[in-house]
């Protein structure tokens, strides 16, 4: 458990992966203020990659069929799917976690309530589940991250109750319960913080899951609403003319592809120093 | 060592070759980034048919030394120089093919955990069957019949029913017995057993260990036991290698080890051994009544059965007192501790706490005042602390919740100072649990447990996962603890022994009840009931009390005597039918049995 950031130096993998994650941070961050064109402002259409415009500007990574520069559109891009992944993610956790540990601990008949919604869930198939939502509710940031809450917070709810059930028979958590002190000590400080090695690895994995879901919702056109750029519109869009300018599908798939490598290798390091320590 | 005096002795030996030598062996371990040396330039052999002790603590590299000799060892871990020699051959040369046939027909091994060294999908029967077929051309039936006859042999009754069960159906003895008989089914040349009878009770321990010793003359099989009991090697074995770091320290015969170690650490490994001799310490003790258990009965459900923990048991802790309360796996001695500080709630019966009633009251309703008064000390030290809190932080938060401290500052001072009373040093305080060993975390458990100045507290088996050597230092510590805060201490031990030099009252309990209680001079002097007989003369080495090792049915057991099926010196069918009475002797000193014992009156129950 402890030393995990040291052991996770030593893992070169890892290192890729805390690289892409910080990497793709970074540019969400820096975005406005980086000296970049303005992602939606139409200039050149169909420009290739390190192609000029006529007036000496350099497009990077060109421009798509509405002439805007990809560069801009990736990076300004990252905000918003980084943004939405993260915040979904949390509200997931905060749901997911809250009914693991009271199911985990308190068990009895509330345990049976809690596992029997989260299986309800989980049987739906996640698609179905994403594209009932969005289309009941409409496209739009806040209510991506109420279909990843519902389609993400029983699997964690089932991990943390594991975890909860495994943790809750130390003798520790004896210790705890024998000198008074609350339920709500006991889940967060004696069971909730014993359990941060797996719940880590669980959270860069699921982060990556939620980048491919609100890309696929893009793709979908079931994502954030215009004219906000988002990776998985950029790619639905400019697919069609990928015969004759394929750049502007590939960058922002590529973009997809190295953020969620990232999550998974960064988990994976986890996984292994977690196991070690 | 005299290599010469040995072969004299073992002149009957065929062989003047060991059946098997280390020579200089060196293995170490790639832990990320460094190397970690286990075991160091070790030499050591043994005859044909003869049986040798590898003693050491945990950590010494015993048990490694026993995977390279199989070859077992993980993939970081490396035989750096020097050979393993079986029958004068290199095992490091092997092809996988011979390797094969040396494992299991050559050389096999006793795990200490048999439950982790059965397979629980395969039916026991499946198991045997197969270690044997692999290395002898035998009929599936050949080979059935020899398995049963092998169990037979270990004194396992009613073997046939055994081979059919599951792992899980049966005993922790009778699964160390079907491991042992498996690897003793292809007659090997060496058996390796690594601590195996280290998870089992002390009644059964003497009886599978006698019983290996028997089988393995037999069959000129030789013994190497790995263990980190000395009384047990002892009684086993011809020779002695003790190793600590790595390295055997000393080395020699049994005999001469145990009167005159040269190694300063074998000679500290030999006084921390129980001394079951020494006068028991008489303290009076007649303070007021602490706590007490009365009539408590806790039963569980099982899928097939109702099992009844605990049935109609009385306790009494006055001030000041240590009462231990010992007995074997599954005699309820940890359901009567939990039934007591409130983490069970018992089926019938009542707790009080300084004379009030606490039973029907769970842990978490009770005033705060009754939860500081009553702490307990728990088994595992790597358990007990929480893993990711700094140790001070943990006293602290007692000393706060409380109220012991009145500020954080005051209470930092105070952590501090009952580091400093259990003999840790106060930088302890910034460590996290995992930095410290065994008997370190028992240390601070038990600085935990009284840091709210409690009454009276509960430790169950406060130092059973401890090594020998540590034991003693840590009880002490409890002792001393004990001593200035004047707190009454409910002691549970599976160890009669142990508990003689601490204890004040000893509470003997066999599947649920109370089958002896007394002072302690009075239970380790006859008369006895017949289960403590058989405890101490596991402990004393008595002549063997020849007790089939099995646990009959608690259900079974209901209608007579739980311990009639064990019993040598049972009556007749009286014990079977009738519930025996509870015969009280002088002071206090009360034994439920149907024999009639001088001066004693008995007691309605």
């Amino acid at each position: 458990m402890v030393g995990i950031w040291t052991r996770l130096y030593e893992s070169p993998l890892a290192m890729l992966g805390l690289a892409l994650v910080l990497f793709w941070f970074a540019l969400a961050l820096l975005a406005p203020i980086l000296p970049l064109l303005d992602p939606n402002t139409a200039l050149d259409a169909f420009k290739l990659p390190l192609s000029t415009s006529e007036g000496g500007v350099t497009y990077w990574l060109g421009t798509d069929h509405k002439g805007r520069d990809i560069l801009a559109r990736v990076i300004f891009g990252a905000r918003q799917v980084l943004f939405w992944t993260v915040l979904a993610s949390a509200v997931a956790y905060v749901l997911g976690i809250a009914m693991g540990l009271t199911a985990g601990y308190l068990g009895g008949w509330w345990d049976e309530a809690v596992s029997f919604i989260g299986n309800v869930f989980l049987s739906f198939p996640v698609m179905v589940l994403y594209i009932v939502i969005i289309s009941y509710l409409g496209a739009g940031g806040l209510n991506i991250v109420f279909a990843v809450t519902f389609a993400s917070a029983p699997g964690i709810m089932r991990i943390v109750r594991a975890l909860t059930l495994d943790l809750k028979h130390r003798d520790y958590v004896a210790a705890a319960q024998t000198r008074g002190e609350s339920a709500l000590y006991i889940m967060f400080v004696e069971i909730l913080l014993n359990a941060r090695g797996p719940l880590m690895v669980d959270v860069c994995l699921r982060l990556g899951y939620t980048t491919i879901t609100i890309a696929m919702l893009g793709y979908l056109g079931l994502g954030l609403p215009p004219p906000d750029p988002d990776w998985g519109k950029m790619i639905a869009e400019t697919q069609p003319l990928g015969s004759f300018a394929g750049h502007m599908a590939v960058v922002p798939a590529l973009a997809i592809s190295s953020l969620v490598l990232g999550f998974n290798l960064l988990a994976d390091g986890l996984r292994e120093s977690a196991l070690d320590a | 060592m005299d290599f010469g005096k040995v072969l004299s002795m073992r002149n009957s030996s065929p062989s003047q070759e060991p059946v098997l030598a280390c020579c200089n062996v060196s293995v170490t371990y790639a832990m990320r980034g460094r190397d970690v040396a286990a075991v160091r330039d070790v030499d050591l052999h043994v005859m044909q048919g003869e049986a040798i002790g590898i003693v050491g603590e945990s950590g010494s590299g015993k048990s490694t030394l026993a995977l390279a000799v199989m070859r077992y060892l993980g993939r970081n871990g490396v035989v750096e120089n020097g050979q393993i020699l079986f029958k004068s051959k290199d095992m490091a040369a092997l092809s996988s093919a011979a390797l094969r046939r040396v494992r299991g027909a050559g050389i096999a091994m006793v795990y200490q955990d048999p439950a982790a060294a059965l397979n629980p999908a395969m039916r026991l029967s499946a198991q045997l069957i197969e270690a044997l077929m692999c290395h002898e051309d035998v009929s599936a039936d050949t080979a059935w019949t020899r398995a049963r006859d092998m169990l037979g042999a270990l004194r396992v009754m009613d073997p046939e029913r055994i081979m059919k069960a599951y792992p899980h159906q049966v005993s922790g003895g009778q699964q160390q017995r079907v491991v042992i008989a498996m690897a003793l089914l292809t007659k090997p040349d060496v058996l390796l057993l690594d601590e195996p009878t280290t998870a089992l009770d002390a009644t059964v321990e003497a009886e599978i260990v006698a019983l290996i010793k028997s089988l393995a003359a037999e069959f000129g099989t030789a013994l190497v036991f790995i263990s980190h009991n000395l009384a047990l090697l002892r009684q086993t074995c011809d020779r002695l290698y003790v190793m600590q770091d790595g390295r055997v320290v000393e080395s020699g015969l049994s005999e001469d080890l145990f009167k005159a170690a040269q190694h300063p650490y074998t000679q500290a490994l030999l006084a921390a051994m129980v001394d079951v001799t020494a006068p028991v310490p008489a303290r009076e003790v007649s303070g007021d009544v602490v706590l007490a258990g009365n009539r408590l009965s806790k039963s569980f459900k099982t899928n097939h059965a109702i099992v009844h923990a605990v049935r109609h048991v009385d306790v009494r802790v006055r001030a000041g007192e240590t009462l231990a309360i010992v007995g074997e796996s599954g005699s309820g001695k940890t359901t009567l501790a939990r039934l007591l500080i409130g983490l069970e709630l018992a089926d019938t019966g009542t707790v009080s706490l300084r004379g009030n009633a606490l039973s029907d009251l769970a842990l978490h309703a009770r005033s705060p005042e009754d939860v500081r008064a009553l702490q307990m000390i728990f088994q595992n030290p790597a358990e007990t602390l929480n893993p990711s809190r700094r140790v001070g932080m943990q006293l602290v938060r007692v000393l706060r919740k409380f109220g012991v401290a009145r500020s954080d500052a005051d209470a930092r001072a105070q952590a501090l100072k009952l580091i400093d009373a259990v003999q840790l040093p106060t930088s302890v305080a910034g460590a996290l649990p995992h930095q410290l060993s065994g008997g370190q975390q028992q240390r601070v458990a038990i600085a935990r447990a009284f840091a709210g100045n409690p009454a009276a507290i509960i430790a169950d088996e406060p130092v059973s996962a401890l090594d020998a050597s540590v034991q003693l230092v840590v009880l002490e510590a409890l002792a001393e603890m004990q001593r200035t805060v004047g707190t009454s201490v409910v002691l549970i031990s599976h160890d009669l022994g142990m508990v003689r030099s601490v204890a004040d009252r000893i509470v003997v309990m066999y599947m649920g009840q109370i089958v002896e209680e007394g002072a302690t001079q009075a239970v380790f002097e006859p008369p006895y009931h017949p289960y403590t007989e058989a405890l101490l003369s596991a402990i004393f080495g008595w002549e063997s009390s020849d007790l089939p090792a099995q646990t009959p049915d608690h259900a079974q057991a209901l209608g007579g005597c739980a311990f009639a099926a064990r019993c040598r010196h049972r009556l007749g069918n009286i014990c079977v039918t009738d519930a025996p009475p509870m015969a009280v002797l002088a002071d206090g000193h009360r034994i439920r049995c149907h024999l009639n014992f001088a001066g004693s009156s008995t007691l309605a129950d």
